[in-house]
């Protein structure tokens, strides 16, 4: 299996076709069940599409495994999904600086 | 006018101590008389009561009484002709639209001394106190005797005019930014107000307050703008209110006030206290204005702990020409005695230099000399020098302690401790448990520490375990409080599981403790045991791990290693 790359929404069109991990709020729900809309860690829309329809009602805070489709789409190969008794203190914006972190340093390792 | 009071005891009203309250001036603990009481419906907040008082002379009716007072008409104490002393009062100049300034009497304080019903007349012919006794229009409290006769005084002379707060000492070099307007001397503190008597009405005021919870500070923005705030909890021994202060102040006060600390406090404004955010038992809450002034300058009253022996002590704060800042303890008389309020220079010889997390201060010893405005040149010097710098500049304090006590001292992995010798890692790893039991022989228990026998004992607990993290791993002693959090079990609990002789269940409580994450607060020592160095570390205190704290930090730890 390839590496995933955990990034947020303004990320996305950087990874078209690459295997990602996006983070965000559930905000809208398509109709149909094949896909929802969510607001990810850097306040960015991102939508997001469904193989199958949806069996349950999807809300509060989602991690969505899949492939990126360029700007604020990306295809669900899985996803989880956080009660929130799991989520109600989670500091989002702190994840965002992490996200951040992991992609803007590539060279983690230094000499003294 | 001396009339029959109960049981032949006669009592004598202050002639005269009305007029001469109303144009500002003192009268210590006037007998008046009750004519009268009338309810004032306050808006959300609790009702008042305005008396109708005479001191045989005048009448007066604009007494106010403190709402923790108010019981006293309820229950029909305060009945017409009752005869009261009034133990504490303050004036207050309230803006009344119509005619200006008036002057307002607000009561404290007061004892009973004859009831309504037995004294049953009124006494003398009072007369309405005109309002010249008010005159004083100056809206800076400070009575003056301009317009009103020479400012009378009534029975105690007293040297000091009635200022409540209101004096206007220049800012004192040793109480830097704390605006000295407090006089220092302990007699102060007799001329505080409980916080139960605050209320919008009154403009002047002092209350000795402990802070007793102080918050975070917090920010807002809407569209009337942004700021920011944080409040802390004041409690004295009437009752406890809420302060709370905004931007300026919020930056002016936040370092200075400190939890369980006492300050005075004056010169903020009151408004009805908004219940739904605060659980607070007062009616009023206050915010604090750029009028607000503190002042720390305490004398606190101590007993010592071996001898039962009653300790008076007061930290002041030196400040001299390096700009830095040390506190110096004062005990006994010369805590009581010493007089910041000129901002004096000091010499101290002798004084003890102690250190207590991470903050250093001076304390004072029998042995010790002040001397206070020595004839030195050094002493001209430091005059100068804070008098045209130093007394605007900010200065760094090295007796605050380094966060330690409270809040978070600084994070350390558990292999840097054995570099220095402080402490805080994470996870513990496994523990074992040695009981330590009291001598104990049929019935009875013997201590061998008192020599003594008891009927029974309170087991304690000690307990050795194995933290570890990321870096390394270290043995911890853990006492009472520490190792029943950690276990989540008391010890009596845990002694009884012992008793019982159930190993297994006794054993799970230990196993249940295991691989669990918490912020320990550790103390390390170096000990010499059989000529053998070794480090002994003792847990302090144990956290459960804040998770949002903790990322925090390690994202700016790992910011500040990529800058």
């Amino acid at each position: 299996m390839e590496p995933s790359f955990r990034i947020n929404g303004s990320l996305l069109p950087r990874y078209g076709g690459q295997r990602v991990i996006v983070l965000g709020k559930v905000s809208n729900r398509d109709p149909n069940g094949m896909g929802f809309e969510m607001i990810s860690s850097d306040n960015t829309s991102v939508s997001v599409k469904l193989g199958e329809p949806l069996q349950e009602i999807l809300d509060g805070i989602v991690e969505v495994h899949g492939v990126g489709m360029g700007r604020n789409v990306m295809k669900c190969d899985n996803f989880l999904a956080f009660p929130p008794e799991f989520t109600h203190n989670f500091d989002m914006a702190a994840y965002n600086e992490a996200v951040i972190l992991i992609n803007t340093e590539k060279t983690y390792w230094r000499p003294e | 006018m001396v009339i029959p009071g109960p049981r032949k005891m006669s009592v004598k009203l202050s002639e005269g101590s009305l007029a001469a309250i109303m144009s500002g001036g003192t009268v210590d603990a006037p007998v008046v008389q009750v004519l009268g009481n009338r309810k004032i419906v306050g808006n959300e907040a609790s009702d008042r009561y305005r008396l109708l008082i005479s001191d045989g002379v005048n009448v007066l009716s604009f007494a106010m009484l403190g709402t923790q007072l108010n019981e006293k008409v309820v229950s029909g104490q305060l009945s017409n002709n009752t005869i009261i002393r009034i133990k504490n009062h303050i004036t207050s100049l309230v803006n009344n639209a119509a005619k200006g300034k008036k002057r307002v009497m607000i009561i404290l304080d007061l004892d009973i001394i004859a009831k309504g019903e037995v004294v049953g007349l009124k006494i003398g012919n009072p007369v309405p106190l005109k309002d010249d006794g008010s005159s004083d229009n100056s809206s800076n409290d400070q009575p003056t005797a301009k317009s009103a006769p020479p400012k009378p005084t009534y029975g105690q002379p007293s040297h000091q005019p009635y200022t409540n707060g209101s004096n206007v000492h220049s800012t004192t070099p040793m109480q830097k930014k704390i605006q000295h307007s407090v006089p220092s001397s302990p007699g102060m503190t007799a001329a505080t107000h409980p916080i139960a008597s605050l209320s919008p009405y009154q403009n002047k005021w002092v209350i000795k307050a402990r802070v007793t919870n102080k918050s975070s500070i917090r920010t807002w923005s809407n569209s009337k703008g942004e700021g920011r705030l944080f409040s802390v909890d004041l409690v004295d021994e009437s009752g406890e209110i809420r302060a709370t202060a905004f931007n300026d102040q919020c930056d002016a006060f936040y370092n200075m006030l400190e939890i369980n600390k006492v300050y005075f406090i004056k010169g903020c404004r009151l408004k009805g206290a908004n219940k739904k955010f605060t659980s607070i038992q007062n009616d009023y809450e206050m915010s604090f204005s750029n009028e607000t002034q503190i002042a720390t300058n305490d004398v606190q009253n101590l007993i010592a702990r071996t001898t039962q022996r009653e300790l008076k002590k007061r930290d002041i704060t030196l400040v001299d020409n390096s700009n830095t800042e040390v506190t110096l303890t004062l005990w006994g008389s010369q805590a009581e005695e010493f007089d910041g309020s000129q901002q004096p220079v000091v010499a101290v010889k002798g004084g003890r230099l102690s250190e207590f997390s991470g903050g250093k201060s001076v304390s004072l010893l029998g042995s010790s000399l002040m001397r206070i405005n020595p004839d030195i040149p050094e002493a001209h010097k430091l005059r100068g020098w804070f008098d045209n710098v130093g007394s605007t500049q900010d200065s760094q304090s090295i007796s605050k302690s380094s966060g330690a006590g409270g809040g978070t001292s600084q994070f350390k992995m558990l292999s840097e401790i054995k570099m220095d010798n402080l402490g805080g890692g994470e996870k513990p790893d496994y523990f074992s448990c040695k009981a330590y039991v009291v001598d104990m022989c049929n019935g009875m228990y013997r201590c061998e520490k008192c020599a003594r026998e008891f009927p029974n004992f309170k087991w304690r607990m000690i307990l050795n375990g194995n933290i570890g993290d990321g870096t390394d791993n270290v043995w911890v002693t853990c006492f009472q409080e520490v190792a029943e959090k950690l276990l989540g079990v008391t010890t009596d609990e845990l002694a009884s599981l012992k008793s019982k002789d159930d190993q297994d269940e006794y054993d799970a409580v230990f196993q249940k403790a295991h691989f669990k994450c918490y912020n320990f607060r550790l103390r390390t020592k170096m000990e010499t045991y059989m000529d053998e160095k070794r480090l002994r570390t003792s847990a302090v205190q144990i956290d459960p791990v804040n998770y949002v704290e903790y990322n925090r930090r390690m994202l700016n730890e790992i910011k500040e290693a990529m800058a």
